[in-house]
């Protein structure tokens, strides 16, 4: 067994004990035969390793120095596992040879506990097989500051790039390739880094100019969705790249067309479709042929493709939309559904156009991925305004990957209606408060971009 | 410390040397690479960590250099600089894959290569390394959202009217097992498909809607990049499309020795589709490749598969058999063969002349191949000139051409040879093929005359007249008209045991 796979079934039997006392008396057995798995498989592995020790920097957990991926079937185990460690501001844990079951139920007792009560148990028991690290607080603090700031900077570079490459395609004039593409993947790491952190960013909607801030939208909610999925970096790089251009055909359609207020005529309409075509041949304009743009054509081609057949252009019966094409079409509908734009003035909210997708599962989008999307983004997207049963308004700031209709928001609206800089709630651990229902920010006078920034 | 590092240095630098000169599977580049991999995971082990500056041209450890090369192709530091690579580290755990993957990017060639993006891909856990940005963007202001005066709960109320959908509904987004291993599957296939067809696809579909010059020119760099690799499924798919436009000649730039000549693998590979797929594909070239195709030929080993060629190319060919019909004088036998076998193939009349100046040709294998044409070419009058030929063979061919285009003026020719004493030297084969002619071209007259051989008085006791003997009953019984079976009949009764025998012979046949 490599040390990977050692590392990934580690924290795949780690998962389960968490879960089992959280939810169990410690005498359980669920808890105890939990415990037992774990034990029995690390006793194996001391045979040939000296030490297991998990380290977690920057939201990557590493095991024996090797980074584990978040892969779809170890994503909720890591996940939870980062985000317990992040919280309790743990930097490692390693188990040392000897441990016995109840020192780990023990153990896995207090790690599911906040702070404070996990620091007064470590240091009032003794765990003499488990070694644990405690983040400095500069590194706290710096990791937050810079995974923030880190996203803020990309997605305004990645916006640039995408404005400069539309514009200058829509004027003939020459594009530049390298840093476009090296955008991509800033943007790749920027989600592996910290999902939350740049996907917030994507509530940046602009009227005027549509198309760029849609396009690069895309383009990091498929990013989001890629990974969740599980895709390796080379294929993240490519699904980015196609999100980013799967409307660059719309360069070639009269600015008039798209930015025109009342309904479509049937002509006209039939000209906005052509767009699915003409970004064929923008991205080899652009890009040549190398291996990313021969994916981004297909998704640029792809992309109004229906999970049922339907959707244009046209295409025969047994041609069915890539993986990404799929990926592109559900956060295509989710971006334009929740922008305001010439003929749609008011967006719909996002939990709303979630619903939408979710509700249009095999007839429009592909039902595995929808489900997915949904769990990256929770019942109530980042960028929702929460009414709460305290009169107040809370933006959702972030998910709870645990509980995904009870996110972390930030109260900006007080009882009174005034605009505050109110405290953050993770409405996961409150008992009082609860979500009314969503509303629309401009009720309250307030744009939920400005919050990321 | 410094000298450590010193030497770490040196290792990477005679490993990059080696690597640039060698490749990556030469036994020289490892035996630098293995003791600077070694070097360098000791030093790991004892430090955990090497921070290592980049400079132009200069790699520095804690203030010191400890690389410096001011030419730029041989530098490992300017590669790195050029970039906007200023620092890199490598951390405990590395391995010598990792280290591998690095040299390998580095030491790629061209100038196009973006090293940045290159280690990114890599993915490496144990090297990080820090790009500057050409220019920071400051500016993060975020556009104002238009102010509508709109009754939004009454607007929520349509959109979800028009959307018709429960907004309460409980929304439980967990997956199958089979829902994982479905979506697992399409996450490998997505990896592992070439993405060539789909592309090839989408701009041919692209064609049907609207001719586009860019488009046209992806196409023809596929369609080259799928010639070199030898893809004639989609070069053929790509060539089918591209033929709409007559004006756009994409095929030139195949019709050239080199090109065909390196189609000579292609000939024998051991999948049938393969090479079913380039046969396909070179029938969208021109007269011109004739020539190049004609010296591909030899190079097929199986016997089909030349015939099917043959027949490719006489398709080529057939507005204009000229190129063919120069290869009839060629010197090479083996081109000049194929060549007749084209002809023959074509049915070019123009080729007549040509073929009957080879008639006597001293190479047997060159007259039966022209023999075979001429009959392609209905020249009876020509093939009956090969009666006479030295070899058997030919003239075996000859007749079974004859019969095959009914060519009475043979047929007494053939009597007379039969009946006349000198056909008993001829091969029993070629005895039973004048015969089988007889009986094939049969006329009221032919059962008189077999049984005239049959009964002849003169033949009694001769042992060798036997053979002639049951050819004829043989042929009688083929004939099978109550007339002929009724001679064997008779002939069974009769007290000469040769004919008895022959006629019993016969009419066995006859039951069985
Ligand atoms: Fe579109
Ligand atoms: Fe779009």
């Amino acid at each position: 067994m490599t040390i990977y796979t050692a590392g990934k079934t580690v924290v795949a039997l780690l998962y389960p004990l968490l879960k089992a006392v959280q939810v169990y008396d410690i005498k359980n057995d669920v808890v105890i035969n939990s415990a037992k798995k774990f034990v029995e498989f690390i006793e194996d592995l001391f045979s040939t390793i000296s030490s297991l020790e998990f380290v977690r920097y920057r939201d990557y957990i590493f095991f024996n120095k090797q980074r584990l991926k978040y892969e779809i079937d170890s994503y909720a185990n890591l996940t939870f596992l980062n985000n317990q460690l992040k919280n309790l501001r743990i930097k490692s844990i390693t188990f040392l040879p000897g441990i016995n079951q109840q020192e780990l139920i023990d153990f896995a007792d207090i790690l599911i506990k906040d702070k404070v009560t996990f620091l007064k148990h470590f240091v009032l028991k003794r765990y003499p097989h488990i070694n644990v690290q405690f983040l400095k607080a500069h590194e706290e603090a710096d990791e937050l500051a810079e995974n923030g700031e880190a996203a803020k900077k990309t997605y305004f570079k990645a916006l640039k790039v995408t404005k400069n490459l539309m514009q200058n395609l829509w004027t003939g004039r020459p594009v530049d390739v390298k840093s476009s593409r090296r955008i991509v993947y800033s943007l790749v790491d920027s989600i592996s880094r910290d999902e939350f952190g740049i996907l917030a960013l994507t509530t940046i909607k602009n009227f005027d100019e549509y198309t760029f801030n849609h396009s690069l939208n895309v383009g990091i909610l498929a990013l989001a969705l890629g990974q969740r999925i599980g895709l390796d970096r080379k294929s993240l790089a490519r699904l980015g790249t196609s999100g980013i251009l799967h409307d660059i055909g719309k360069v070639e359609i009269p600015k008039e067309l798209i930015n025109k207020t009342q309904k479509l005529t049937d002509q006209e309409w039939e000209t906005l479709k052509l767009h699915s075509n003409f970004g064929v041949r923008e991205i080899l304009k652009t890009r040549g042929l190398d291996e990313i743009s021969m994916v981004a054509i297909a998704v640029a081609y792809q992309h109004h493709w229906n999970f049922d057949g339907t959707g244009y252009p046209l295409r025969e019966k047994d041609e069915e939309p890539t993986l990404f094409a799929r990926i592109v079409r559900i956060c295509d509908s989710y971006d334009a559904m929740t922008t305001a734009r010439a003929y749609q003035p008011v967006p719909y909210l996002p939990h709303f156009a979630l619903r939408v997708i979710w509700s249009n599962q095999n007839r429009l989008f592909d039902p595995v991925l929808s489900k997915v999307f949904t769990q990256l983004l929770g019942i109530y997207p980042v960028g929702s305004c929460l009414e709460l049963n305290t009169g107040e308004i809370g933006l959702v700031m972030r998910q709870n990957p645990s509980t995904i209709d009870l996110p972390i928001v930030k109260i900006i609206v007080d009882k009174n209606k005034k605009k505050v800089d109110g405290k953050t709630l993770d409405l996961g651990m409150e008992t009082v408060i609860k979500i009314v229902r969503p509303t629309y920010p401009q009720i309250h006078g307030v744009n939920p971009a400005a919050y990321f920034l | 410390m410094k000298a450590e590092v010193d030497q770490i240095m040196q290792g990477l630098t005679k490993a990059f040397k080696a690597l640039q000169m060698y490749g990556m599977n030469h036994s020289s580049f490892r035996s630098f690479y293995l003791p600077f991999c070694d070097k360098m995971t000791d030093f790991l082990k004892k430090r955990n960590e090497l921070n290592l500056q980049i400079d132009k041209f200069k790699i520095l450890h804690e203030n010191h250099i400890v690389y410096e090369e001011r030419e730029m192709d041989l530098s490992i530091a300017f590669k790195l600089f050029k970039d906007g690579i200023r620092s890199i580290s490598f951390i405990g755990g590395l391995t010598s894959d990792e280290l591998l993957l690095l040299l390998d990017v580095i030491s790629q060639p061209s100038k196009d290569y973006d090293v940045a993006l290159g280690l990114w891909e890599c993915n490496f856990s144990h090297i990080n390394f820090y790009v500057v940005e050409e220019e920071e963007v400051v500016d993060y202001r975020i556009p104002d959202a238009p102010v509508e005066y709109v009754d939004y709960d009454e607007k929520l109320k349509q959109l979800i009217m028009r959307e018709k959908i429960d907004i309460d509904a409980v929304i439980i987004p967990d997956l199958k097992p089979e829902e994982v291993k479905h979506l697992m599957k399409s996450i490998t296939d997505e990896e592992k498909a070439t993405i060539l067809p789909l592309v090839v696809k989408t701009l041919t579909d692209f064609l049907s809607t609207e001719r586009s010059q860019e488009v046209i020119d992806g196409l023809i760099e596929i369609l080259e990049s799928c010639v070199n690799t030898k893809d004639f499924y989609n070069a053929r798919r790509i060539a089918y499309k591209l033929r709409d436009y007559p004006e756009i000649k994409f095929i030139d730039r195949f019709e050239n020795a080199t090109t065909i000549m390196g189609f000579k693998d292609t000939l024998n590979v051991p999948q049938n589709e393969l090479f079913n797929e380039f046969l396909a594909f070179i029938g969208f070239f021109g007269t011109k490749s004739i020539p190049y195709l004609v010296h591909l030929m030899p190079h097929t080993e199986r016997a089909d598969r030349l015939t099917a060629l043959r027949q490719r190319i006489a398709y080529i060919a057939q507005d204009d058999p000229a190129p063919i019909i120069d290869f009839l004088k060629n010197e090479d036998t083996q081109l000049m063969i194929n060549a007749i076998a084209i002809v023959g193939i074509m049915k070019a009349s123009k080729a007549v002349e040509a073929l009957e100046a080879l008639i006597a040709h001293p190479d047997e294998r060159v007259r039966l191949a022209v023999l075979e044409s001429l009959g392609s070419l209905r020249q009876p009058d020509l093939v009956v000139k090969f009666m006479t030929d030295p070899s058997m063979d030919a003239r075996i061919k000859a007749l079974r051409i004859l019969g095959m285009l009914k060519y009475p003026q043979v047929y007494p020719v053939l009597l007379d040879k039969i009946k006349h004493k000198s056909f008993l030297a001829f091969d029993s084969t070629e005895q039973r093929e004048y015969f089988n002619y007889l009986t094939a071209n049969a006329d009221s007259n032919l059962v008189r005359i077999l049984q005239n051989l049959l009964f002849k008085r003169k033949w009694f006791g001769r042992k060798k007249y036997r053979v002639i003997r049951r050819l004829a009953a043989m042929a009688l019984e083929q004939i099978g008209s109550e007339e002929s079976l009724q001679v064997l009949r008779t002939g069974a009764q009769k007290r000469n045991k040769d004919i008895q025998a022959a006629c019993e012979i016969a009419l066995k046949g006859k039951s069985t």
